[in-house]
């Protein structure tokens, strides 16, 4: 399979999905959901083997590298290639993309429109990761956000109920422009780069290509600037506070699948972007941004934390817990300023929590959405005692939130454990706060799933039923991978451990 | 072999979980039952065929460049000693649940989460490494919580759950700190940390493990989830609330003895509050109504002595009594769940009374007996030869009499809370009518309790010749039987007598109402004093920070920057009049100021 475009296979495929979609005729319902699953799933059929391989032989450097001229005068390739950083994120999108689209079946009106939109969005979210060309990361970044609008402004919906009300129109709204605010500083920095980057080059040449750009020594005056445009830029879309808002409102109006796609994926763009165009290209600028960016990190993580503390919606609810657990991953990045020992450690458990966080969002956004599509409510005061009725959906959520407080034995405690395991010998009063985080976060999710799921049961909710059979797949895969890569941490570390502690030795 | 105790309860557990309930009544609570006892019987094998080397890795856990975590076990007479413990009894608590869970609908998440419990307990004890413990520790604070919560209809018990899940969790980053500390100093594994423990930082690594182990064994301060948790059905606050779980902090102190030895000045600060844990309980324990809260509070009380035996580095001794107490202990739940279960779900102790005149509880009334005696300390039951134990160290080895002092006048309030509980449960007038007689497998349970709780203390602790002391390889206390039994007798008979004499002769109707007896109800307030504390500023940053400031950051300043943006664009729109002398005028001014610039700028 070495010699087949297998990347571009993986990333194009939604696409080929949606553009199959479109060309079907409206009515064709079991069709368009049948197309829209099966499309959805390639990139994880392909991601798997390709992780396998990772997994038998770590190695720094890209692999199933393509590398096409696509435009010369700008010198502008399309070029994909995947290293020990980008493998977990691709296995990770490919599996909530899978998952969402099994999710998306729950959509019940102009089902067409809605695949291919999502579908087009999921293309995007793989070629960020996939491409290793500047130019394309921010085409691919445009082409997941810009379906995000319409998907959030069409099959979105109102909250209402106590508490200020979210029209959906607004969020897409909100949720657009900060997206492309994001976007734009990181489009920005890129250009900044761009130019930059040929003054210092030996042989003057422009390039977008990412591992030309390491390559070139840039000043250190110029890393800084360039960093703090990366580090915010990317931040906004990892939901960095102040810049988290449009965070609660996205989620609460988004529908399920999309939800599952910005928190799971969406999210983790920002930090890898961090990492990959931040760390990578500007090591030098580390030093100086990141013991700030630690007190913002802990600031995300008890304040995302407090939000999440005191709602009754349970999406905007796991959106604030979202803020909260992406503070970890920035706390994990502070620690590159460490030696080596403990950078290493911050920086794995950064990726780990960002693969863990991805995983484990979308599992208890499916379910919310799941349990919000029986019983028409979002509000946890009024589910109460569905574990009676929803048995399989109550276990599910346990484990969802287990795993995201951080029980040993789930992915969400070995990625904490290493991201303050990095960050405590460089500051240990900041991660000793982070840690207190944690019993904040234990405090909310054992507090929704008592509301929610135990307690007596809400008489309106007598009649409810549990999840179909084939309702239970895409959980039942989120849920084995969390266990998996909690109870195994090695699965992940050994795949990113080469391509990772190269990075630190540069920094 | 020993993996087979943590391998067949965690597949069982999960097994039943899922698909227990189709799998029908009798095949999951067999599974649940037999997978337990395989444990013990793999146990038992370990005891009797110890491996040569106390390090057993299975696989490479974690693994980041220099520093890696293995999974493995550490299998040395300490973890033999515990697993025996907690498989064994807990394979009587399982037979007991098949009797008393009997009319349970949910059997399966019931035995399924128990069947976890016992896992991630062994997980707990077997640990070769901190990493793994934690996963242990995290693991049966868990399950506690899921069974505490069990009977779900009943918010009582979901608030508990909250609530022991909760402190447990503090407690759990009081161990997760130390395995931070720990692993910056190059390894989490006992081999390296206990063999060659490191003087660097071990002030913090101690107090970390302190929180752990008085969050998990419901010490002073971090107790007030023990007499809430139980809600949760009576087998369960045998097993974790009594018998296991909560004595995880004792195994824990003395499992890192050689990192305790290096602060020294912390031996004391143990002692006291492990006397302060103890009394303080006791305390509580006389003033109360709920037979199963007596027996709670008293488990704290119990664990404060072992506490103090490990603060006056008395480490055989604290394990010797966490053994009898689990015997003992177990047995007290046990009769005391058959005795309520027998009153369809009484546990107010004013309204039983009478019980010792019905041949149905017979069982249960000479199991309480023999565990109230053993609690008390009197020979020759399991728990005087441990207490006595404990009770010579201290006067021996602590700092001042004070401790000794204390740990006597509690020895005393213990006889006397467990005398006013028996009598006011088995004594005086009450009528009952139809009674609940126990199953023949809760019996059988209790029975072998009982037999345990009546000779393991003449077998594993003689005076002169301490069996289990010599298999821990401790450093013997030379005990004196002569003064020993004084000093049992000395504190047991008073304390027995004053309970007869206060609620024998005349029995009271209720629950003493003075002030003082209602605040010791209460477990002297200390839960209000955390939801103060603790609780209520959390609740007021949540609202301050999730209500007012976030409405201000998502909202009003956003819209604020957004209205801006769309009224500046209306304003300078106006200019766009497309009145030929307004942009002529325009042209005009620019022109002037461009030139007057430019002239100034050649002049300068």
């Amino acid at each position: 399979m070495s010699d087949w475009p297998v990347l571009s296979l993986m990333v194009w495929a939604p696409l080929l999905g949606a553009i199959l979609i479109l060309a079907s005729p409206a009515s064709w319902v079991k069709g368009i959901q049948r197309l829209g699953v099966l499309f959805a799933s390639l990139p994880l059929l392909l991601a798997l083997p390709m992780y396998a391989s990772f997994w038998q032989a770590p190695a720094t450097g890209y692999r199933w590298v393509e590398d096409v001229l696509w435009f010369a005068p700008l010198s502008i390739h399309y070029k994909l290639g995947v290293d020990g950083l980008s493998m977990p994120m691709l296995l990770l999108s490919g599996i909530v993309c899978c998952t969402a689209a099994f999710i998306s079946l729950q959509i019940d009106f102009r089902r067409r429109e809605y695949f291919a939109l999502t579908l087009t969005a999921m293309t995007g979210v793989l070629g960020v990761f996939a491409t290793t060309d500047l130019f394309f990361m921010i085409l691919f970044y445009e082409l997941a956000s810009i379906p995000m609008f319409f998907l959030v402004g069409i099959w979105g919906s109102d909250k209402s109920g106590d508490g200020k009300p979210i029209h959906r129109r607004q969020a897409a709204m909100k949720l657009l422009v900060y997206l492309q605010l994001g976007g734009g500083l990181v489009l920005i920095g890129i250009l900044g780069l761009y130019f930059l980057s040929s003054q210092f080059s030996p042989n003057q040449a422009f390039s977008f290509d990412l591992e030309v750009l390491r390559q070139i020594p840039l000043p250190v005056e110029a890393q800084k600037i360039l960093f703090l445009i990366f580090f915010i830029g990317f931040g906004i879309e990892a939901g960095l506070v102040p810049f988290h808002t449009w965070l609660p409102e996205g989620h609460s109006s988004a529908p399920t699948a999309l939800s599952m796609l910005l928190a799971g994926v969406l999210l983790k763009m920002g930090g890898y972007g961090i990492v990959r165009l931040g760390f990578d290209l500007c090591p030098e600028a580390v030093a100086e941004w990141m013991p700030f960016f630690a007190a913002i990190a802990v600031v995300n993580v008890l304040y995302g934390g407090l939000c999440a503390l005191r709602q009754t919606d349970i999406k905007v609810m796991i959106a604030y817990s979202s803020v909260s657990h992406m503070g970890m991953v920035f706390l994990g990045l502070a620690a590159m300023t460490g030696e080596s020992r403990s950078a290493l450690f911050g920086l794995t458990g950064a990726v780990f929590q960002m693969f863990s966080h991805g995983i484990i969002t979308a599992l208890l956004f499916a379910l919310a959405g799941t349990v919000y599509h029986i019983t028409h409510s979002r509000n946890l005061r009024q589910w109460g005692g569905l574990a009676a009725r929803m048995p399989f959906l109550a276990t599910l959520f346990a484990v969802g939130a287990m795993g995201s407080l951080g029980l040993p034995g789930m992915t969400g405690f070995a990625a904490e454990l290493m991201v303050f395991l990095g960050s405590w010998p460089a500051r240990p009063g900041l991660t000793a706060l982070a840690i207190c985080g944690l019993v904040i976060t234990t405090t909310y999710l054992i507090r929704s799933l008592g509301y929610g799921f135990f307690g007596p049961l809400n008489p309106r909710l007598v009649g409810v039923r549990d999840a179909l059979w084939w309702e239970r797949l895409p959980f039942l895969l989120l849920a084995l991978t969390t266990l998996a890569f909690g109870f195994y941490p090695v699965l992940l570390t050994a795949v990113t451990s080469p391509t990772l502690q190269e990075l630190v030795n540069r920094v | 072999m020993f993996w087979a105790a943590l391998f067949l309860p965690l597949l069982g557990g999960l097994f039943i979980l899922s698909y227990g309930q189709r799998l029908g009544r009798k095949l999951s609570v067999s599974l649940a039952c037999g997978t337990v006892g395989a444990a013990f019987v793999s146990a038992l094998l370990t005891f009797f065929f110890p491996p040569s080397e106390p390090d057993q890795v299975l696989f490479r856990w974690l693994d980041l460049g220099a520093a890696r975590v293995d999974f493995g076990a550490w299998i040395d007479p300490l973890s033999i000693t515990m697993l025996l413990t907690v498989t064994g009894v807990a394979y009587l608590i399982h037979l007991y649940s098949a009797g008393y869970m009997a009319e349970e609908p949910e059997f399966a998440r019931f035995f399924g989460y128990l069947n976890l419990f016992v896992a991630a307990m062994v997980m707990l004890v077997l640990a070769n490494n901190f990493a793994l413990l934690l996963l242990g520790w995290a693991g049966v604070g868990f399950a506690s919580c899921m069974l505490i919560g069990f009977y779900a209809h009943k918010q009582s018990a979901l608030i508990a759950a909250r609530k022991a899940f909760v402190i447990n969790t503090f407690g759990d980053l009081g161990l997760m700190l130390a395995v931070f500390v720990l692993a910056n100093q190059g390894s989490v594994a006992f081999r390296d940390v206990l063999q060659a423990p490191s003087d660097e930082l071990a002030i913090v690594v101690v107090v970390g493990l302190l929180v752990a182990a008085y969050a998990k064994s419901a010490q002073f301060p971090l107790h007030t989830w023990l007499p809430d948790a139980m809600e949760g059905p009576t087998p369960v606050s045998a097993l974790i609330h009594a018998a296991t779980m909560v004595t995880a902090g004792v195994y824990l102190l003395a499992r890192c003895e050689p990192l305790l030895r290096l602060v020294a000045e912390m031996g004391s600060l143990i002692a006291a509050l492990g006397l302060l844990s103890a009394a303080l309980a006791a305390s509580c324990a006389l003033a109360q109504t709920d037979l199963k809260r007596v027996l709670a509070y008293s488990t704290m009380s119990q664990l404060g002595y072992m506490f103090m035996a490990c603060g006056v580095g008395a480490y055989g001794a604290a394990i010797f009594h966490l053994v009898t107490h689990a015997f003992f202990k177990a047995l007290l739940f046990l009769c005391a769940g058959s005795i309520i279960h027998a009153l369809h779900g009484e546990q107010d102790m004013f309204k039983m009374g009478g019980l010792a005149r019905r041949s149905e509880l017979a069982g249960p009334r000479w199991g309480f007996l023999i565990g109230g005696l053993a609690l008390a300390g009197l020979p020759p039951l399991a728990g005087y030869f441990s207490k006595e134990e404990i009770l010579t160290a201290i006067e021996q080895n602590a700092m001042t009499d004070s401790l000794f002092l204390g740990a006597l006048l509690t020895a005393a309030l213990t006889a006397f809370y467990v005398g006013r509980a028996y009598i006011l449960v088995f004594w005086g007038p009450a009528e009952h009518g139809e009674l609940h007689r126990p199953t023949a497998l809760m019996s059988l349970a209790c029975w072998v309790l009982a037999l345990l709780t009546a000779g393991a203390g003449l077998v594993l602790g003689f005076p002169g010749s301490p069996a289990l002391g010599a298999y821990l390889r401790t450093a013997p206390i030379p005990t004196h039987l002569g003064t020993g039994l004084l000093i049992s007798l000395g504190t047991a008979i008073p304390g027995m007598l004053l309970a007869y004499f206060m609620f024998a002769r005349t029995r009271p109707q209720g629950p003493s109402s003075a002030a003082v007896f209602r605040l010791a109800e209460k477990g002297w307030a200390l839960d209000e004093v955390q939801r103060l504390a603790i609780i209520a500023p959390m609740q007021m940053m949540g609202r301050l920070l999730g209500g007012r400031l976030e409405d201000v950051a998502s909202h009003r300043l956003p819209e604020q920057v957004g209205q801006t943006a769309v009224r500046s664009g209306q304003e300078l729109g106006l200019s766009q009049s497309g009145l030929l002398r307004t942009y002529a005028l325009v042209l005009l001014t620019a022109l002037l100021g461009v030139m007057t610039y430019l002239l100034w700028q050649v002049r300068a």
